[in-house]
């Protein structure tokens, strides 16, 4: 007995779901919804069940009994949303891809007092590092994925903003570039990390490529969201110094004859300039379809973040339109995108916090002094600040005004168009740009202390950057049936063009001394790309990409200024093996191979290292020529002619990759575990050129090698996983190890290497060195010698090279500040209307210089130059006195900071029946850098590069925040 | 499109260098850095684009580092920055290494002298300017002065090069500039090379010529004469073949009359035929506006607003004066004090103090003890340079002085004549009498016995030519800068001084270069 059923499907917010399958389950039969989202199936004898799903959509199994009319609403279904990957210049379903590559969503991000994207991603993703430069607000950070690849050049990934990819030489007056867009609007980061998924970004893909997508407009009707928070963030431990009366019986007990110089304050320099500071932060979103055609999302959001450094400060205020309209039958799909932003900065000088370390605990903040207005200050005896003392740091903080003004805006509109007449071809064309001017001054007043005797010091800066982007892109997708296979083939162009100008000038106070002439500057270059792409699927389990990319930079000689980048991958999609198709416990395996060449052109060495130029003098260096009849002098600009190679190429990198993509029952724990080795061939690198060839002592040439080898593992599970409990776990784990294989045309194995890595304590030491047969950036230290008691023994050293005494010949590498290990977990809980979420990290094995010690460790330190400073708690442990520079080369000082940090702990919890179910509202507070386990002796063990010095210490946060959605 | 990808450089400061001569002017520009190599650390004074590669802008500055290598080394000056002294630095207890940092940049600077030289005399041959469409022939005559002052320059380069570091790469213009070993040459080969460039430039058939009376601040045919008649003197040093032997001797075997001859000579004509007089007042040689002073032959122009480094006198004169002397400004002209190098009172010693008007030293809040070398109150301080002028009116930059470093001056000449003779050159003892006496009673001293002998000389010249990058050459000559027949406190890293090796008679070719350059064969001793 036949019988029909019919009815109509709706999306999440009730709006009709056109083309969404309709079928008796366990059969083909049936259809799909119509435009107004209705279908209609007739049942035969024995079919019971509807089985409904749409790509996006939960599926649906409902028993129809006696029912004839049944309608359904879909549920999103967030895994599916997942499992479409972006890559370079299109997508692909996850299943599909070939290389490694992992993507974060916005629901998995950091949580918490974030204004800068990359911390929503710390700790994620497994093979990417992320370091901040410290606490300040809009601080920078290093990321490096998979290690760096390159000595002097960039180690910088190139980050593709919704298909715009980034200057990554960053922006005047703006600390971190991807500050240019607000956390809030982002839904994906993609990570490409091997080659066979970068080399289609070629000659900018050797450190890994970072894709973020922002969110876009939604189907249906008209979404409001308000997120706002406020937070405090409490400064977090202290260096270790001396208080005012142990100081004070120290000096008196050093300094016998002397000791009644010593003031009777007792003051905490520390704590007089670092300070628990609140910020805020609100966003609006709205998001919708216009007239049922327009999907669009609108954003305003603005942050006042206050630094816990006295007067540190960022204001920014954004702006972010996205229009996603679809014409023609959905054949032509537009994607517009155009974001804008203001950030407003007052730096605060980092010196401070040197300052505030050393500064004379006995001494008020303020004693009506002539100088530093009225605050303490060092005076010889002709009443004038001395010179080499150190400066009050509450005073330099309060009378030094460092602003910056940064705008920039970043839009493209891509048009997407898939043939009318041959709708198995795409069409494609992106363009883009970035724009920014900035600009900003440094005002330090008259009668600052830090001044003399200059009456002050004033610069300015402004800069203006343009990058333009065209890219364009055709695509072939097409299902051969009858040899089970599917191609899809795409052929690209791109062509990005680079422009920046500015100027910068200082002068004292009054202007009438030129610190830093008047100094234009402008500079281009161009990349010109053709690129390809094939994914080739055979029985929809054996997969192979080959990608070839062909990069022109004008940076190059004509000769060598093309590259040609070609990647292979090849996958196994083991799960759709007929062994494994069935199983329960198996859900997902998949093997992949890569290979592929990337290269690198980002050179930090200007625009145009291949040509002979010569660069005029600033009025400032000039030379004298002769002599006026009247007996002025004559002054003639100079030219002089710079060190060039010619021969300047690409650095090549190549990639091996191997990996397998694991889940079991039902994707309840899933995982990867990729290895690699990377080989960088042809390293740019600043090197010593012989003497007399060049026009310079070192030039940028193509010598040396090195390799990172590693692996990556992740790891996720749902514990629990029910309608009121979900509780689910994540876990990744990478090992690198980086070496320099070559570094110079003869292999001199008395050749100390390139030193790097300056420290404080004395104009042009250096600590580390990049050394064949070592990791670069070791560290290039004495071996200390200890005592009995296990103390360090004042300038004693082993004499490494046996020659009787102790030189810079008994130095020798030890350690690196890259971690050998790196761990990242997170787990999140939720239990009906709660949420609870955790994230931490692990580094082990890296190494930091201790620069606050080794300046400040040592009992000199207590009378200097005619002035009385603070030292450390260190130099009573070491006891040391002199702290020469073979001291301070001292393996005692490069310490280990493995450590275990607790980066954010979230509360949140929704209200379901506010306003009948109209508004949404959750209330939710973290915890921002909760807490760090370390055996380091310095405030904090993650140092980006590996030398502690000023740091700015990064706070512990506490934030209260709410979102409400209508 | 692809053609987008020949860009050339859009920068104001930056030109391609085809382009850079198609302007007459520039050629001059040129020319001046082949001299700004000298005084300058950069193209952005004080700092911000430096020349070299590989050490803070302001130590790689050329003059500041033939200050250290000239005068650390010797009894004349030490240094007491601790944080510079162990392993960078070591030129006080001459204990120099080849990867020392110093050294390294100075060898850096001679060549980047060298390749700046070679690169305007490639650049403005008769064939390039013909190229170039150049017709005027007072151009093209002016063009070839300037090419003398290049190869006087590249002269100068050479000399200081074989002085400090013995066999040494040599290039010319004939050689390309890209990546190549230079071969390398020995210092006596270097030594014949020099001689014959400007003994071409002054007195050759050629037409690229010194001129009598050059523009203040540019090499003319005197100052050319100045570098022969101290390359004559010290040809001994110069021309001394050490790769049989393998070892540097502390002291060179004696030269040969007929070089001291050609040293007498060419003093003698600097002194007569050159114009120059010795100034009444010793001390205006070295204040702000000692480009007055008739006494000067070649220098190192300084100026405070025009010609900014913190090397060169800004180095000289900060890092001799002390934070808590008083009247830094009333008195130096500056209150950018170092507390860098002083001196010894064993140094001292040598002068008549309170009649020499020579001695300009300064002891407030010194200690006449050598216990301390990190320690700059332990020693006493020298203020020869002053940033004032002889109105003591302050330079016009409180931070960087605008005192001329005096490279060759008539003093020396005349000390010069008189050595070469004593040594047995061809000349007029008397005349030589003469000029020693001028010399000392400029500066209130009694004239010298008629019985004064080459040894006397020694302690002239340091009385006379102190703090004037001679001394270490000096020493050598003289045989003492290693023998324990000399020492001076810090030498050899002790209190009293102690002899050292004798091969540090050269510095090492550094680190760098031997890696940079396989071919070369390091300095014995290192």
């Amino acid at each position: 007995q036949e019988r029909s059923v019919s009815g109509k499907v709706v999306d999440e917010n009730g709006d009709p779901l056109p083309g969404v399958a309709v079928l008796v389950k366990g059969t083909t039969k049936g259809g799909t919804t119509n435009f107004d989202g209705e279908y209609k199936i007739t049942l035969s004898e024995g079919e019971t069940t509807l089985s409904v799903s749409y790509i996006g959509y939960k599926t649906q199994d409902i028993v129809v009994g006696n029912q004839s009319i049944i309608d359904f609403q879909m549920e999103v279904d967030a895994e599916q949303l997942d499992e479409v990957v972006v890559i370079g210049y299109g997508s692909v379903k996850k299943e599909d891809a070939t290389g490694s590559i992992e993507t974060v969503n916005a629901n998995d991000f950091n949580q918490g007092a974030i204004t800068s994207p990359q911390d929503l991603l710390n700790g994620k993703v497994a093979g990417v590092n992320i370091t901040t430069t410290g606490g300040a607000p809009g601080a920078g950070s290093t990321i490096r994925i998979r290690g760096g690849s390159s000595l002097s050049a960039s180690n910088d990934p190139l980050i593709v903003i919704d298909g715009v990819p980034i200057d990554s030489e960053g922006v005047a007056g703006m600390q971190n570039p991807l500050n240019s867009v607000n956390p809030n609007d982002i839904e994906t980061f993609t990570v490409l990390k091997d080659a066979s998924a970068t080399a289609i970004y070629g000659s900018r893909a050797s450190n890994g490529v970072i894709i973020i997508t922002t969110k876009k407009g939604s189907k249906g009707k008209i979404k409001i969201d308000y997120t706002g928070n406020v937070s405090y963030a409490v400064p977090n431990g202290k260096i270790d110094v001396l208080g005012g009366s142990e100081y004070s019986a120290l000096a008196k007990q050093l300094y016998p004859n002397i000791s009644d110089q010593v003031g009777t304050a007792s003051t905490d320099w520390q704590r007089e300039v670092i300070k628990g500071a609140v910020s805020t932060d609100h966003n609006v979103s709205v998001a919708g379809t216009a007239a049922d055609k327009l999907p669009y999302r609108v954003s305003v959001g603005y942050t006042n973040q206050n630094g816990i450094l006295e007067t540190s400060n960022l204001e920014r205020f954004t702006g972010n339109i996205s229009l996603t309209p679809k014409f023609f039958d959905d054949h032509l799909s537009v994607n517009l995108n155009l974001k804008g932003m203001l950030v407003k900065n007052r730096f605060a000088d980092n010196g401070a916090i040197g300052e505030a370390v050393s500064f004379d605990p006995t001494r008020p903040v303020k004693d009506g002094s002539p100088w530093d207005y009225g605050h303490f200050t060092w005076l010889d005896a002709s009443g004038n600040p001395i010179v080499l003392a150190t400066q009050n740091p509450v005073a330099r903080l309060e009378y030094t005004n460092n602003t910056s003004d940064v705008r920039r805006s970043i839009g493209n509109m891509q048009l997407d168009y898939k043939l009318h007449f041959f709708p198995d071809l795409k069409a494609n064309l992106n363009v883009g740009y970035d724009y920014s001017w900035s600009d900003g001054s440094n005002i330090q007043q008259d009668s600052l202390k830090a001044t003399f005797p200059d009456k002050g010091f004033r610069s300015t800066f402004d800069q203006e950057k343009r990058t333009e982007l065209l890219d364009f892109t055709l695509q072939y997708v097409k299902d051969i049936a009858s040899i089970e296979s599917k191609v899809d083939v795409m052929l690209g162009y791109s062509w990005q063009h680079f422009y920046r100008k500015g100027s910068d000038f200082a002068t004292n106070g009054d202007g009438t001394i030129e610190k830093t002439p008047f100094t234009p500057y402008s500079t281009e270059s161009y990349l010109v790309s053709f690129f390809g792409r094939l994914n080739y699927t055979f029985k929809d389990r054996y997969l192979l990409t080959v990608t070839v990319r062909n990069d022109g930079t004008s940076r190059f000689s004509p000769d060598t200024r093309w590259g040609l980048f070609p990647a292979f991958a090849l996958a196994w999609n083991i799960k759709k093996e007929s062994f494994l198709d069935t199983s329960d416990k198996v859900s997902t395996l998949k093997l992949r191979l890569g290979y592929g060449l990337t290269g690198q052109q980002n050179i930090n060495q200007g625009d145009y290292p291949y040509l002979p130029l010569y660069t005029q003098s600033t009025t400032t260096a000039d030379v004298q020529v002769g002599t006026n009849p009247d007996g002025s002098p004559i002054y003639s600009q100079t030219y002089r002619p710079n060190g060039y190679d010619a021969n300047i190429k690409w650095e090549t990198t190549a990639t091996y990759n191997a990996g397998i993509d694991f889940g079991f029952l039902d994707d309840r724990f899933t995982g990867s575990l990729d290895g690699y080795i990377r080989y960088t061939s042809d390293l740019l690198n600043v090197t010593p050129v012989p003497a007399g060839s060049n026009l310079n002592n070192q030039v940028l040439a193509n010598i040396g090698n090195l390799e990172n080898r590693g692996f990556e593992f992740n790891f996720n599970a749902k514990v629990i996983n029910n309608s009121k409990l979900n509780w689910n776990v994540g876990f990744n784990l990478t090992y690198n190890q980086n070496k320099i294989t070559k570094l110079q045309a003869s292999d001199d194995p008395s050749y100390d290497g390139v030193y790097t890595g300056g420290i404080a304590g004395g104009t042009g030491l250096n600590i580390q060195v990049h050394s064949v047969g070592y990791p670069s950036n070791s560290f290039f230290v004495l071996e200390q010698v200890y005592d009995n008691s296990g103390k360090p023994i004042e300038g004693v050293f082993v004499d490494r090279n046996g020659d009787g005494q102790i030189t810079e010949g008994d130095r020798y590498r030890f350690q690196d500040p890259a971690a050998d290990v790196f761990m990242g977990f997170n787990t999140n809980l939720a239990w009906k209307q709660w949420d609870f979420s955790l994230n931490g990290r692990v580094r082990f094995n890296n190494y930091v210089y201790n620069n606050v010690n080794s300046v400040n460790g040592v009992l000199d330190r207590v009378n200097q130059n005619g002035t009385w400073n603070n030292v450390t708690r260190d130099a009573l442990e070491t006891g040391f006195v002199t702290g020469t520079t073979l001291q301070k080369y001292s393996n005692y000082y490069v310490q280990n900071a493995t450590f275990l940090r607790l980066d954010n702990l979230m509360l949140g919890y929704n209200f379901k029946e506010v306003a009948q179910g109209a508004i949404n509202l959750r209330v939710y507070t973290t915890v921002n850098n909760l807490a760090v386990f370390t055996n380091y002796k310095g405030l904090d063990p993650e140092v980006d590069g590996g030398i502690d010095n000023n740091v700015y210490p990064r706070p512990t946060t506490f934030l209260l925040g709410v979102n409400l959605g209508f | 499109c692809v053609n987008d990808l020949d860009t050339s450089p859009i920068d104001p400061r930056v030109e391609v260098s085809d382009n850079v001569y198609k302007n007459q002017e520039n050629y001059l520009k040129v020319l001046s850095k082949v001299y700004g190599n000298l005084s300058l650390s950069g193209q952005k004074g004080p700092s911000g684009d430096g020349d070299i590669n590989g050490i803070d802008e302001g130590h790689g500055q050329f003059l500041r580092g033939l200050f250290y290598a000239m005068e650390y080394p010797t009894d004349e000056a030490n240094n007491c920055w601790q944080n510079e002294f162990d392993l960078s630095f070591g030129y006080t207890t001459l204990s120099y290494a080849a990867s020392n940092g110093y050294v390294t940049a100075l060898y850096s600077r001679i060549f980047i002298g060298v390749s700046y030289a070679n690169e305007f005399i490639r650049e403005s041959t008769d064939d390039k300017l013909a190229a170039r469409g150049v017709t005027d022939q007072a151009f093209i005559n002016t063009i070839k002065g300037f090419r003398a002052e290049a190869r006087f320059l590249r002269a100068l380069y050479y000399w200081y090069a074989i002085d400090l570091f013995g066999n040494v790469p040599f290039v010319t213009e004939a050689d390309p500039v890209g990546s190549f070993n230079p071969q390398q040459k020995k210092k006596a080969e270097i030594f014949q090379y020099v001689v014959d460039e400007l003994t071409e430039i002054t007195d050759g058939s050629g037409d690229e010529k010194l001129v009598d009376s050059a523009p203040y601040g540019r090499a003319g045919k005197y100052a050319a004469y100045m570098l022969l008649s101290k390359l004559f003197l010290n040809k001994n040093v110069y021309t001394f073949d050490y790769d049989g032997n393998s070892t540097i001797p502390a002291r060179y075997p004696s030269g040969v009359a007929a070089d001291y001859t050609e040293a007498a000579r060419y003093a003698k004509l600097v002194i007569d035929n050159g114009g120059y007089t010795l100034n009444s007042d010793y001390a205006n040689n070295f204040r702000a506006d000692n480009h007055l002073s008739p006494e000067l032959i070649f220098t190192v122009p300084c100026d405070g607003a025009r010609t900014q480094s913190f090397g060169a006198m800004t180095f000289v004169l900060s890092a001799s004066l002390w934070t808590d002397w008083s009247g830094l400004e009333d008195n130096y002209g500056t209150s950018n004090a170092w507390g860098g190098h002083r001196s010894t009172e064993e140094f001292v010693a040598k002068f008549a103090e309170g009649t020499d008007t020579r001695a300009m030293f300064n002891r407030e809040l010194m200690r006449p003890t050598n216990d301390d070398i990190y320690d700059f109150k332990s020693g006493v301080g020298v203020v020869k340079y002053k940033n004032l002028d002889q109105s003591n009116t302050i330079g016009k930059n409180k931070s960087h002085p605008d005192i001329d470093f005096p490279l060759f001056r008539l003093s020396d000449a005349m000390l010069m004549y008189a050595e070469a003779v004593a040594r047995g050159g061809t000349g007029d003892r008397a005349t030589a009498t003469t000029y020693l006496n001028q010399i000392r009673t400029r500066a209130n001293q009694g004239d010298i016995s008629d019985t004064w002998s080459v040894a006397d000389l020694l302690d002239e010249r340091a009385r006379e030519l102190y703090w004037e990058c001679h001394r270490r050459t000096d020493l050598i000559r003289y045989g003492v800068l290693t023998s324990s027949e000399y020492v001076w406190p810090y030498k050899g890293n002790s209190e009293t001084g102690a002899a050292v090796e004798s091969y540090k008679n050269l510095f090492p070719i550094p680190q760098n270069e031997i890696g940079a350059n396989p071919t070369l064969t390091q300095n014995p001793g290192y």
